[in-house]
C-alpha cells in the first residue's frame, strides 16, 4: 500500500529540475521507524502521558499525515524527533532514523540531525522568520554551519531554493525582509529554509492551517513535487482530512496520544474503521448532502489531566460499550494492512464508499 | 461599477444593507488604500449570507463597517431603514444594539478575568436595557448557556477552563444575550478543532433558522459557507466579483476567480488527488492593477481585461458576476 516513489538513498542531485527515478527504494528500509514512542510530561496533577506508545513509519520519498485535534500528541511527536520537547519531558521507545537511535542523543549529536537530516516547517510562517533579518541571513547560517560552505556558495543554494519553492525572482528575494512578502510566499521561503541543507525528512506541523486554500493547494502541490523530484519524506501533520486525502499516502490518525487508526489513505479515509476517524469524516461539510447539516462529533477532546480511563474516545463514542470504559483497546493490524484500535469494531460491516480488499477482521 | 446582491432572503424583507459601500485606510504620507470598493448587498430576515474570500479581499474590513466598527469613506450602511453611524466616544445608539457580531478568536473576545456567567449579564443589561435583579440574570443566563449546548452550571468558570469551540459557544451566548436581529460573524469557526467546526456552523444555522434572524457569516472556508448559506457573495480585492444562490454558483461558477476558489478546495475521500492551483497572490493594494483586478491571475483573462474596467453582468435573475466575459444564461436551462 506504501507509494515509495523511487528516490535514490544518496540523494538526488541538488540541481537536477526532474532527478530520474533511479535508484528503486528499498521497501525493506524505511527512512523513519518509531516505536512504542512515549512522552511524559509534568503537569500540575503529576506526570501525565501525553504520547502514549505510538508507532508508525516513514518510507523513503513518502508523505505520512498525522492527523489529530488538539491534544492528540501530534506535535509532541514531532518535536520528540527534533529533540525539541520542552524542559523535563521524559521519552521513552524507539525513534531510530536511517537506523540511528535518535532518542537520547547528546545535544552535539542532535545537532547534526537537526536541521541538516530532519528539517521542521511550522504552523505559522511569521513565527518561522526573524522580521528583521534579510533571507539570505536566515537561509544561510544553518548551511554554512551544517555544510562548511562560504557565503557566496550558501547564496547560491539559498536562490536555488528559493527558485524550487517558485519564488519569482529569488535573487532580489534573498536580499529582502520576511515583512516584504505575503502569508504564502513567506510559507514558501520557510520550506526552502527547511530544505537548503538537503533534509532527508521534512515535518511540516500545520503548513497550511494559517493559510488561505488557493495558495494551501500551492504548497500542497509543492510538498508532493520535492517528493517526486529530490525524493524527500514528508510528515505532514494536520486536521484538515481533505489535505491529507490530497497529498498523504499513509495515514495515523492520533488521539488523546494514542494511534486509533493507521493505514494507506485511501483505506483508511475511503473506508474509517476508527469511530474518531469516521467521525472526522462524518463532520466535514462535504460528507453531508447538500442539504443537510454536518454531522459533528459531540464534547470535545480531552485534555491532559481528564484523560478518560479506557478507550479514550468512549465518552464521545455513539457505540461505545462497557469495556471501552476500561480496557484500552489494543492497536491490531487488519487484513488491508492497516492497524486499528477499537475492540468493538462497528464499522466492519460499514458500507465503504470506495472499492477495495474486503475487510475482515483479524 | 459594483455588483448587487439584493433579493432580500427568504422573507424579502431585508435588515441589514450596504450600498455602494467604500472602505478606505489612511496611510500617512501615502495615499489611501481602497480596502473595499462599491460594495453592496443586503442581508434579510431569516437569511444567512456567506461572505468569502481570500485574506486580505476586504471581507473583513466589510464586516466591521457593517456593524459601525469602522467608518465607511463612502456609501451607506442601513439597518432596518437606519444608517449605522460608527462607533464614536459614547454608548452606541439603542436602536443598533441588535445589530451584533462574532469574531474569530474566542479567546480574545472574552475578558479572561471575568466569570463566563457575568460576562454574559453584562450584555443581557448593556444589550438590552433591561434592569433586571441578578436572580433573573442568573437564570436568564442559564437558559443561554444551554441555548448554545452547554450546562447551566459553568456560569461560575472563567474562560480559560474550555476548549476553543466551548469559548466560541460562550461567546454566541454572550451575544445572543442582546437580543440580536441581525448577526456578523467574522470567520466563526476558523481558529476551532476539526470537530468543533461543524458544531459552532450547526448552531449559529440553527440560531437563524429558529428565531429567523439574519447573518452575515464571513469564512475563508468555502465548503462550509456552501453548507449553511442560502446567498453567497465572493469578494476579491475589494470588490464584489460575483454574488447570488449558493448552490447555483457552486454548482456552475459564473466568474473565474469563484471557480478558482471552488478548485482550490481539497477533496477528501478516498481518490486523492492534489487541488488546482490559482498562481499568484492578492496583489499590492497599494498599486492596483488596471482594468479588471483580477486579471493577472486570471486563466481566461483577454487583451480587454487588461484596461477596461468589467462591468456587472446578470447570469441570472439574483445572480451577477463582475466579469467581461460572463455572459446572462438563457432561462431555462436551469
Amino acid at each position: 500500500m506504501t507509494v515509495s516513489p523511487g528516490a535514490s538513498p544518496t540523494g538526488p542531485g541538488l540541481a537536477g529540475p526532474a532527478a530520474p527515478a533511479a535508484a528503486p527504494a528499498t521497501p525493506a528500509s524505511p527512512l523513519l521507524v518509531v516505536e512504542s514512542l512515549t512522552v511524559a510530561l509534568r503537569t500540575s496533577r503529576g506526570i501525565r502521558r501525553a504520547v502514549d506508545g505510538i508507532s508508525f513509519s516513514i518510507g523513503r520519498g513518502e508523505i505520512l499525515g498525522i492527523a489529530g485535534e488538539s491534544g492528540s500528541g501530534k506535535t509532541l511527536t514531532a518535536l520528540s524527533l527534533l529533540g525539541l520537547l520542552p524542559m523535563g519531558a521524559r521519552t521513552s521507545g524507539s525513534v531510530r532514523f536511517e537506523g540511528r537511535e535518535l532518542l537520547g542523543l547528546k545535544k552535539r549529536e542532535l545537532r547534526d540531525v537537526r536541521g541538516r537530516q530532519v528539517a521542521l516547517v511550522s504552523q505559522d510562517p511569521a513565527t518561522a522568520l526573524h522580521p528583521l533579518l534579510r533571507i539570505d541571513v536566515q537561509m544561510t547560517e544553518h548551511v554554512r554551519a551544517h555544510l562548511g560552505l562560504s557565503k557566496e556558495q550558501a547564496d547560491e543554494r539559498a536562490i536555488e531554493m528559493l527558485t524550487a519553492v517558485r519564488i519569482p525572482d529569488p535573487g532580489s528575494a534573498l536580499f529582502s525582509y520576511p515583512h516584504q512578502f505575503s502569508g504564502g510566499m513567506r510559507q514558501r521561503i520557510a520550506i526552502a529554509m527547511a530544505l537548503a541543507c538537503e533534509p532527508r525528512l521534512l515535518i511540516a506541523d500545520e503548513p497550511t492551517t494559517a493559510l488561505d486554500v488557493t495558495v494551501q493547494a500551492g504548497i500542497l502541490r509543492l510538498l508532493d513535487r520535492l517528493r517526486r523530484e529530490r525524493g524527500v519524506s514528508v510528515m505532514i501533520i494536520t486536521h484538515d482530512l481533505g489535505v491529507m486525502s490530497s497529498i498523504a499516502d499513509r495515514i495515523c490518525v492520533l488521539y488523546g496520544g494514542r494511534v486509533a487508526e493507521y493505514g494507506a489513505t485511501p483505506d483508511v479515509l475511503g473506508g474509517p474503521r476508527h469511530p474518531y476517524t469516521y467521525g472526522l469524516m462524518q463532520s466535514l461539510p462535504s460528507a453531508s448532502a447538500a442539504g443537510a447539516a454536518m454531522v459533528p462529533i459531540q464534547g470535545a477532546p480531552p485534555s491532559l489531566d481528564a484523560m478518560p480511563a479506557g478507550c479514550a474516545f468512549h465518552p464521545r463514542c455513539e457505540w461505545a460499550e462497557e469495556r471501552c470504559r476500561t480496557v484500552v483497546p489494543t492497536l491490531r493490524a487488519l487484513d488491508d494492512g492497516r492497524r486499528l484500535a477499537c475492540d468493538v469494531d462497528p464499522l466492519v460491516e460499514h458500507e465503504r464508499p470506495l472499492a477495495g480488499a474486503p475487510v475482515t477482521q483479524s | 461599477m459594483s455588483v448587487t446582491a439584493n433579493d432580500g432572503g427568504p422573507s424579502g424583507r431585508s435588515l441589514l444593507e450596504l450600498e455602494d459601500l467604500d472602505v478606505s485606510y489612511a496611510r500617512r504620507g501615502h495615499t489611501p488604500v481602497r480596502a473595499v470598493i462599491g460594495a453592496s448587498l443586503t442581508v434579510g430576515v431569516g437569511e444567512i449570507v456567506g461572505l468569502v474570500g481570500e485574506s486580505g479581499c476586504g471581507k473583513s474590513t466589510l464586516g466591521r463597517a457593517a456593524v459601525g466598527l469602522l467608518r465607511p469613506s463612502a456609501g451607506e450602511v442601513r439597518y432596518r431603514g437606519e444608517p449605522v453611524q460608527a462607533l464614536w466616544r459614547g454608548p452606541r445608539p439603542a436602536k443598533f444594539r441588535s445589530l451584533q457580531m462574532v469574531f474569530q478568536d474566542p479567546y480574545s473576545s472574552l475578558n479572561p478575568r471575568r466569570r463566563v456567567g457575568r460576562q454574559i449579564a453584562d450584555a443581557i443589561r448593556l444589550g438590552t436595557g433591561a434592569r433586571i435583579d441578578d436572580r433573573a440574570a442568573t437564570a436568564r443566563v442559564g437558559t443561554l448557556l444551554e441555548r448554545v449546548g452547554l450546562s447551566a452550571a459553568i456560569a461560575h468558570r472563567y474562560p480559560h477552563e474550555f476548549s476553543g469551540g466551548q469559548c466560541q459557544r460562550i461567546a454566541i451566548a454572550r451575544v445572543l444575550a442582546s437580543e440580536p436581529s441581525c448577526i456578523v460573524a467574522d470567520e466563526p469557526i476558523s481558529s476551532l478543532d476539526a470537530s468543533a467546526q461543524a458544531q459552532i456552523a450547526n448552531l449559529l444555522a440553527g440560531i437563524v433558522a429558529e428565531s429567523g434572524l439574519g447573518m452575515l457569516f464571513i469564512s475563508h472556508d468555502l465548503s462550509v459557507v456552501r453548507k449553511i448559506a442560502d446567498r453567497t457573495i465572493v469578494m476579491y480585492f475589494g470588490r464584489v466579483v460575483e454574488s447570488g444562490v449558493t448552490e447555483r454558483i457552486w454548482s456552475d461558477p459564473a466568474h473565474p476567480y469563484t471557480r478558482g476558489l471552488i478548485g482550490a478546495i481539497p477533496k477528501p475521500g478516498a481518490g486523492g488527488s492534489l487541488p488546482s492551483e490559482l498562481t499568484g497572490d492578492v496583489p499590492d493594494p497599494a498599486r492596483p492593477p488596471t482594468g479588471c483586478r483580477f486579471h493577472p491571475r486570471c486563466p481566461e483573462a483577454i487583451d480587454r481585461c487588461r484596461t477596461e474596467d468589467p462591468p456587472p453582468v446578470e447570469v441570472e435573475p439574483g445572480w451577477q458576476s463582475l466579469c467581461l466575459r460572463s455572459e446572462p444564461r438563457r432561462a431555462g436551462v436551469r
